[in-house]
C-alpha cells in the first residue's frame, strides 16, 4: 500500500494510538495549570491544522503555494469586519472566513493552476501581498494598520480556545482523510504524481487542482479567523506575512513531512517549541539559526521527520510497500 | 467506422512531422502503425487522444468530431493511449495506478477497487498488486500502463511501443495479452518495432515515414512492399 494512504487504512494499532492520543489531548488542559503551556499547545494545534490545509494543496496535490496568508488573512479580515460593521456572530464568521477564503482562491487557481510550473506558487504570494497592501491602505473600510481589536472575542479562557481548536483540527483532519480515501483524493494525488497520465486517465487536471485549492483555502480561511479570535487583534503586517504565515506554513510541512498525513502535526510542534525556545536564546538572531535549521532538514531528511521514520513506526504514514 | 483519421496534419515551427495523413479504423480490428524513427507515429497518437492540437485536419471517433478536445474528454468519449516513454503514478501501488484508470468510469472507491482487482486479474499481474509502481521492472511498467488504460473501459486503445525494451518472454506475453484485449471486443492501434509483434498482431498495418502515409495494407503486403524496404533499409535493399 501506497504510504499516503497506509495510516488512513487505520489499522487496530494506528487506531489504538490516534484514540490515546485524543484522549490525551482532551483530558490535557484539566489536569495542566500552566497557561504559557496551553498557549503553546494552542499554537502547535493551529500549525498543525494549517499545515494540513497546506498539504492538501502542496503535499497531495503537488501545487505549492507560496502564498497562503492571503486566505488566512482573508479569512481573519472577513471574520472580524462582518463583526464589527454588521454585527455578525463570531460563530457565524468562522464559517464566513472559510467561504472568504475560498472565494478568493478561485480567480488566482483558474488563471494559474491551468500553467505548470511556478506560476501558481508565485501568483499566490503576490495575491498575499496584494491583500496586504489593499487593507492596509483601505482605511476607511480596514482601519488599516491601525488594525482591528476585538473587544468581545468568541470565548474568553485559554481552556476554551483549546477546545474550540481541537475541534477545529479534528474537523479538518478528517474532512482531508475522507477525501483522500475517495477518488478525488486519488485525482489529487495522480495529478502531483504525473499531470500526463493523469490527463491521459480521464482526469480534468485544472478543475481538480482548483478543487484542492478552495478546500485548502476554505480550512486557512477559517484557521485565520480562529487567529483572529484568539489573538483578539489583528493587521494587515500580522495576519499577511510571507515570513511569519506563508513560509511557516510550508515549512511546518516540509519539516514534518510533505504528503504525510501526520507529518504537518509533527511539523508543527517542533516548528512551535524551536521558535519559542529561539526566541529566548537567539532573540534578534532567531531566524538566523531557523534558517540554518531548515537547510539542514532538507539536506539530511529532505522527506522530512515522518516521511524518514517511516519504516520504524505506524506514526509515519509510510508504508511496507516502499 | 470506429475512428477516422482525414488530412491531419503537425508542423513543429519550420519542420512538417506529420503531413496529410488518412487512414480509418474499423470496430474490432487491430491497426498497426508503423515507420522508422521520426516518422510521426507518436505525433500521430498525441493528435489523437489530444495532447497536441493538428495544425490541420479532422479526427472523427464514432462520426463525432473529436479533433480539438482534451484529453481527459477524449478519454472519457472512450479513447485511452499508453505512453511509450512510460509514466507510472511512481509513489502509489499497482492496485491504486488502475484504480485512477477505474474512477474515470466508476466514482465509488470500494466498488472502483473491485473493478481495478478484475483488471489486474485479466492483465496478469494481481500477484504484484501492493507493489509501489517506482520499484517495478521496465516489463511491469509496459504491462502497467495498459493495465491502467484498460481500467478506462475504452472502446479504442493505443497502445505506443508497449514491447520496446522488453525480453523475449515478455514480448511473446505482451503478444497473448493483446490478442485477450481483442477478443473482449476492444479496438486497438499499436505502434510497434519489434518484428514478431508487428508481423503477427494487426489485420493492417499504416505505414508512415517523413510524416506521410506510403502505405497501408495487410502484414504481408507492407512487408513486400518495395517502398517500406527503401523506407527501413535504403534503396539497395529493394528488390529489382
Amino acid at each position: 500500500m501506497a504510504y499516503w494512504i497506509s495510516t488512513l487504512r487505520g489499522k487496530e494499532r494506528g487506531f489504538l494510538s490516534i484514540m490515546i492520543l485524543l484522549a490525551i489531548l482532551i483530558i490535557l488542559p484539566l489536569v495542566l495549570k500552566n497557561q504559557y503551556i496551553l498557549h503553546l499547545i494552542i499554537l502547535v494545534m493551529m500549525w498543525a491544522a494549517l499545515g494540513v490545509s497546506w498539504n492538501l494543496l502542496g503535499g497531495y496535490t503537488g501545487q505549492v503555494s507560496f502564498g497562503h496568508a492571503a486566505f488566512f488573512g482573508v479569512g481573519a479580515y472577513t471574520a472580524c469586519l462582518l463583526h464589527t460593521k454588521l454585527g455578525v456572530s463570531l460563530w457565524a464568521g468562522f464559517f464566513f472566513a472559510g467561504v472568504a477564503g475560498a472565494l478568493i482562491s478561485i480567480p488566482v487557481g483558474a488563471i494559474c493552476l491551468r500553467l505548470r510550473g511556478p506560476y501558481f506558487a508565485l501568483s499566490v504570494l503576490a495575491l498575499a501581498e496584494i491583500l496586504r497592501l489593499i487593507t492596509l491602505h483601505w482605511k476607511s473600510f480596514t482601519e488599516g494598520a491601525v488594525g482591528i481589536l476585538l473587544v468581545i472575542p468568541v470565548m474568553e479562557t485559554k481552556i476554551e480556545y483549546y477546545y474550540l481548536i481541537l475541534a477545529l483540527g479534528i474537523l479538518i483532519m478528517l474532512t482531508t482523510a475522507y477525501i483522500l480515501k475517495r477518488r478525488m483524493g486519488f485525482y489529487f494525488v495522480a495529478i502531483r504524481e504525473d499531470e500526463d497520465a493523469a490527463e491521459a486517465l480521464g482526469i480534468f487536471t485544472t478543475r481538480y487542482k482548483l478543487f484542492s485549492l478552495i478546500i485548502s483555502a476554505f480550512f486557512t480561511g477559517m484557521l485565520g479567523s480562529f487567529f483572529a479570535n484568539y489573538t483578539q487583534f489583528i493587521d494587515p503586517y500580522i495576519v499577511f506575512a510571507i515570513g511569519e504565515v506563508s513560509i511557516a506554513m510550508v515549512l511546518v510541512v516540509v519539516l514534518g513531512g510533505i504528503g504525510t498525513f501526520w507529518g504537518p502535526a509533527i511539523g508543527a510542534l517542533v516548528v512551535v517549541l524551536l521558535s519559542e525556545g529561539f526566541r529566548s536564546f537567539f532573540s534578534q538572531a532567531s531566524l538566523l539559526v531557523y534558517g540554518a535549521l531548515i537547510i539542514i532538514v532538507i539536506l539530511f531528511l529532505p522527506r522530512g521527520i515522518a516521511g524518514s521514520i517511516k519504516t520504524r513506526g505506524h506514526l509515519s504514514t509510510v508504508s511496507r510497500g516502499e | 467506422m470506429l475512428l477516422e483519421v482525414k488530412g491531419l496534419s503537425k508542423d513543429f515551427g519550420g519542420l512538417r512531422a506529420v503531413h496529410n495523413v488518412d487512414f480509418t479504423v474499423e470496430k474490432g480490428e487491430i491497426l498497426g502503425l508503423i515507420g522508422p524513427n521520426g516518422a510521426g507515429k507518436t505525433t500521430t497518437f498525441n493528435m489523437i487522444s489530444g495532447s497536441l492540437k493538428p495544425t490541420a485536419g479532422r479526427i472523427l471517433f464514432k462520426e463525432r468530431d473529436i479533433t480539438r478536445l482534451s484529453p481527459p474528454r477524449i478519454c472519457l468519449l472512450g479513447i485511452t493511449r499508453t505512453f511509450q516513454i512510460v509514466k507510472p503514478l511512481p509513489r502509489l501501488t499497482v492496485l491504486e495506478n488502475v484504480m485512477v484508470g477505474v474512477f474515470s468510469k466508476i466514482k465509488d472507491a470500494r466498488k472502483a477497487r473491485e473493478r481495478a482487482l478484475e483488471v489486474l486479474e485479466f492483465t496478469e499481474q494481481l500477484p504484484k498488486k501492493d507493489m509501489v509502481a517506482s520499484s517495478l521492472t521496465l516489463g511491469d511498467w509496459k504491462r502497467l500502463e495498459v493495465s491502467r488504460a484498460l481500467a478506462t473501459n475504452p472502446d479504442l486503445l493505443l497502445l505506443d511501443e508497449c514491447m520496446a525494451g522488453l525480453n523475449a518472454k515478455e514480448i511473446s506475453d505482451a503478444i497473448h495479452l493483446i490478442w485477450k484485449i481483442r477478443e473482449k471486443g476492444v479496438t486497438i492501434i499499436v505502434i510497434e518495432h519489434v518484428m514478431k509483434a508487428i508481423m503477427s498482431i494487426p489485420d493492417r498495418i499504416v505505414v508512415l515515414n517523413h510524416g506521410q502515409k506510403i502505405m497501408e495494407g495487410t502484414p504481408e503486403q507492407v512487408a513486400n512492399d518495395p517502398q517500406v524496404i527503401q523506407a527501413y533499409l535504403g534503396e539497395d535493399y529493394v528488390k529489382r
